[in-house]
């Protein structure tokens, strides 16, 4: 099997076609998502915080899953479809998602820097299930860690999405 | 992260030919939630040089649930356990016990097979570089297991998996299982440590008082201050059998009816009558000498090794039945016997016959004036002294040799009286060299402490004569003993001036050999062996005790009888370690000046019994403490299921046999394929439960799973496993032993649970881990889990 040249990945919509290399711009095989996000394509919208998988601060939505991007090898991503909190926003319109409308609304957040991830996490799990009940909500978001404790207002404005055209 | 080489394998066996081909330089990537912090961290002492992603890999995907159980592919994802509707309704442990995994996004990443084969978290194995990682521990091939001095709150409290090689017993010749017999001796099971003892060395009163130590310098404890003091342990017990001889060197219980010839009755000798003896044939020991023990008891001097050891050592194996004829020739004894290779008479039917004759022949020094009065020669003089004999060898005595011999001939002239001792030498007295003298550290060191003058780097060029009677020596001065290969062969500069050394009389020992005519034998063929130093040449008693132990199992295998002498000890699954801040003990040393009064004198008196079991006390038993990583595990044990890899199918429990270096018995080039579960009894109950700091991402403290077969309130069967409380699943037998039959209720759930940690040895930061196994035991057999997952833990 000889190794793979280049990944193609599919990001908020963009094809990205990244070759395998060590130079600048290239992908290394030891660079991780959240690496290849920041710094090789300036996506800076997702943080990177404990790099372990421990936080949930670097969630991505990959192929409908919410996922920890340090955890992830973007030389193993070649075809995915990967949706970051920049791909979140009508484009067009500059309109919020209505889950990121409803954290401003719940002022769901001190310093921000868990909010990418809680609210990538949530995408996920209202795509999957439009209307979780609190205990999935609470179930879904477990891993995603908030150290200014904006878990309670979370939660509300998770749920005022859930409710949303039950 | 520091690259490597990246490869997605398109099925298992492309990932199995590549794990080949970089033969341990490669790692497998199946969800990366463990690996990629892993190689982040920069904890592991050798940086992979490839990464095997077999996420690509098809059809390894799959949750099939059939009437007889359950199959799961390796690259299933922990998520889709969580959601599975079957498992959730009929595997309801395994369900909760991959949902007590990690967080949810890393479920959806983090596969079955990764999850079993997933690597230990103890925070000295994976000390991350940038604050001063990877820390060399037992499991990383260091010497000890950083968490047995340091903090364990989080490992194990069952004892440690063990070493593959323990260094102790890979150095000693006869391979005694140190550690097995200290730990009984540590305990109080002296008829256990004895017979751990004597499975490997029948002979551990002598070798306990002139063994070379060949252990003590590989013990690990010395990381942390001394060696164990194995070797006065190992005397201790070696008393102790022979004070309790009638215990152990009982006649066998049946007769084999097979007659075994030993000639020669040294160490060699006697430890291959105790084993064959033990075996049921019939022993009779042959010697030149009129009294049993060869070189033990004329050769090594008794202040090293008393004579009364040596004759309670023989009476304790004639009480056992093997027969002692002293004062023969072994010619004469095969004129009359008949068997193999031997000619005579039908009284003496000989089935076997081991020559153990040892070396007995001098090396001569082959100078002039070799053959003039006052020159004699170590064994003979040593056999004439330890006989009886009264040698006047003058005020100035020369001992050439540097080797154990020459040291315990100077030795004992120097006890006997002899003003002035002086040892001449060709190896050098820098103990660092490779030319350096062969007699052992201590044994020189205590030669010059009792006034022996040492002269290294000479050799012998003349004995100098007057009127035929020795009045001296000349020297020349040795440049070089061996080559860099270690052959022996020395170079002389004979130019340089050298010592010209006055004296009354000379000894020579410099090396001795077997006596050919006792080996004119065709070996091993129709019977006859051969062993001890005869077959290697001159070596320790130890080293004659492992040949005589290989040479019985061939003789065993022989005469076909049926009854091996094999090792009846089995190591348990975990070894005891632990750490006591405990000094070493030694046994006690005379000082030089009453060493010097006597030849009858012991040099160093042995420890009590308290004594031994304190020292032995200090055997940390080599092991790592890191618990077992996987919440499946526990589950995939208490439901017994089995693991199917690319090279067998094993049952979780013997899937996950741990070793200091491994959580499962993967080799290297073998993966997980599927898990097998069977379906569970329609009356059981099961039940998981794990403690942990904080709910989400943590690991467990303390996990048990269980699953509780009932009748009537009744429990009939019972599975029991506890997590991370151990380096794998740990199986509480006894607690299911004492569930079983019993109602399931709160008595009887305490008593099991009580059972669950009775063999629990927990380290100096983890005994609450007794009591969390405790309650949670208590709790899962009384949770009423039927078939919905249950919600107090989440």
């Amino acid at each position: 099997m000889a190794a793979i040249k280049s990944v193609t990945l599919k990001i908020n919509g963009q094809i990205h076609e990244l070759d395998i290399g060590s130079k600048v711009g290239q992908i290394d095989p030891a660079d991780t998502l959240i690496h290849t996000l920041r710094e090789t394509l300036g996506l800076t919208g997702t943080k990177a915080s404990c790099g372990n998988g421990a936080c949930g601060i670097c969630t991505v939505i990959m192929d409908s899953k919410a996922v920890p991007s340090c955890k992830i090898l973007t030389i193993e991503c070649d075809g995915k479809e990967i949706t970051t909190i920049e791909g979140l926003r009508n484009l067009k319109t500059g309109t919020l998602h209505p889950l990121q409308q409803a954290f401003v609304d719940f002022t769901a957040f001190q310093c921000g820097f868990c909010t990418p991830g809680m609210i990538m996490t949530a995408k996920a799990l209202l795509d999957e299930n439009p209307h979780p009940s609190e205990e999935e909500i609470k179930d879904a978001l477990s891993g995603n860690f908030c150290r200014c404790v904006s878990h309670y207002q979370v939660l509300k404005a998770v749920l005022s999405v859930a409710e949303k055209g039950r | 992260m520091k690259s490597f080489k990246h490869h997605n394998a398109r099925s298992l066996r492309e990932a199995a030919a590549l794990l080949a081909k970089y033969n341990g330089r490669a790692r497998i990537n199946a969800g990366g939630t463990d690996l990629l912090g892993r190689l982040r961290d920069g904890c592991e002492s050798d940086f992979p040089e490839a990464l095997i992603n077999i996420k690509p890999i098809r059809n390894l995907d799959y949750i099939k649930a059939g009437a007889r159980g359950l199959r799961i592919g390796a690259l299933t994802k922990l998520a889709d356990l969580v959601a599975s509707p079957e498992i959730k309704r009929d595997y309801p442990l395994l369900a909760e016990a991959a949902h007590s995994i990690a967080s949810p996004n890393l479920r959806n990443m983090a596969t079955v097979g990764g999850n079993l084969a997933q690597d230990v978290r103890c925070w000295y194995y994976r000390y991350p570089q940038q604050i001063g990682g990877p820390i060399v521990c037992l499991r990383k091939g260091g010497r000890v297991c950083s968490a047995l001095a340091g903090d364990n709150r989080y490992h194990s409290i069952f004892g440690g998996a063990p070493a593959a090689e323990r260094q102790c017993v890979s150095h000693c010749p006869a391979s005694v299982n140190m550690p097995g017999y200290l730990r009984q001796v540590r305990q109080g099971n002296l008829t256990e440590a004895v017979r751990i003892l004597m499975d490997c060395n029948p002979i551990p009163a002598i070798t306990g008082r002139v063994c070379p130590i060949f252990c003590e310098p590989h013990c690990n404890r010395s990381e942390y201050d001394d060696p164990v003091a194995i070797h006065s342990v190992e005397r201790g017990v070696g008393d102790y059998i022979l004070d309790h001889a009638a215990d152990y060197y009982a006649a066998p219980l049946n007769e084999s009816g097979k007659t075994v010839a030993i000639v020669g009755s040294g160490p060699a000798g006697l430890t291959a009558a105790f084993y064959l003896r033990k075996s049921g044939h019939q022993v009779i020991v042959y010697d030149k000498m009129p009294e049993p023990g060869g070189m033990l008891l004329y050769s090594i001097p008794p202040y090293r090794l008393p004579k009364e050891v040596v004759r309670k050592q023989v009476q304790a194996l004639k009480s056992m039945g093997v027969k002692f004829e002293m004062s023969v020739d072994w010619g004469s004894v095969r004129s009359r016997a008949s068997g193999p290779q031997v000619g005579g008479t039908p009284a003496l039917q000989l089935d076997a016959v081991f020559l153990a004759g040892g070396t007995w022949k001098s090396l001569q020094l082959g100078v002039p004036g070799e053959q003039g009065q006052g020159v004699y020669y170590a064994l003979d003089y040593l056999s004439r002294i330890n006989s009886g004999e009264k040698l006047g060898l003058g005020t100035k005595v020369i001992v050439v040799g540097g080797g154990s011999v020459a040291v315990d001939v100077a030795r004992t002239v120097r006890r006997l009286g002899a003003g002035e001792v002086h040892l001449v030498c060709l190896e050098t007295r820098d103990l660092a060299s490779k030319d350096r003298m062969p007699a052992l550290d201590k044994e020189i060191a205590d030669a010059e402490e009792e006034g022996v003058v040492i002269h290294p780097s000479l050799g012998i060029r003349e004995i100098v004569l007057e009127n035929g009677k020795v009045s001296g020596l000349e020297t020349q001065r040795c440049i070089s003993v061996r080559e860099p290969d270690g052959k022996f062969s020395p170079r002389y500069d004979g130019t340089a001036p050298a010592l010209s050394l006055p004296g009354d009389s000379i000894i020579v020992a410099i090396g001795q050999v077997h006596d050919l005519s006792l080996s004119d034998f065709e070996e091993n063929a129709n019977g006859i062996f051969s062993g001890g130093d005869m077959k290697s040449g001159a070596s320790t008693v130890i080293q004659a005790v492992a040949s005589a132990q290989k040479t019985v199992q061939e003789i065993e295998a022989y005469l076909n009888a049926g009854q091996l002498n094999t090792r009846a000890y089995t190591e348990s699954e975990y070894t005891e370690s632990c750490f006591e801040d405990i000094p070493r003990t030694d046994i006690r040393e005379t000082p030089a000046g009453n060493r010097i009064q006597s030849i009858a004198v012991e040099d160093a008196q042995g420890l009590s019994l308290s004594e031994i079991e304190t020292e032995a006390r200090r055997c940390v038993n080599c092991g790592c403490l890191a618990i077992g990583p996987s919440d499946l595990a526990i589950a995939l044990a208490a439901l017994d299921a089995t693991v199917v890899t690319t090279r067998r199918t094993l049952a979780a429990q013997e899937f996950f046999a741990a070793s200091a270096t491994r959580s499962t018995v993967l080799g290297q080039d073998e993966l997980v394929k599927e898990i097998r579960i069977p379906k569970p009894p329609g009356n059981s109950r099961q039940s998981y439960i794990k403690f942990t700091l904080r709910k989400p991402v943590d690991f467990a403290l303390v996990s048990v799973a269980s699953v509780i077969t009932s009748k009537g309130g009744v429990c009939s069967d019972a599975r029991i496993v506890l997590g991370a409380v151990a380096p794998s699943p740990f199986r509480a037998r006894a607690a299911e032993a004492a569930i079983k039959g019993k109602p399931v209720d709160e008595n009887g759930a305490a008593e099991a649970a009580r059972f669950a940690v009775a063999e629990a040895v927990p380290l100096s930061m983890n005994a609450y881990k007794v009591e969390i196994a405790k309650a949670l035991v208590k709790r899962s057999i009384l949770s009423n889990q039927q078939s919905a997952v249950s919600n107090q833990h989440k």
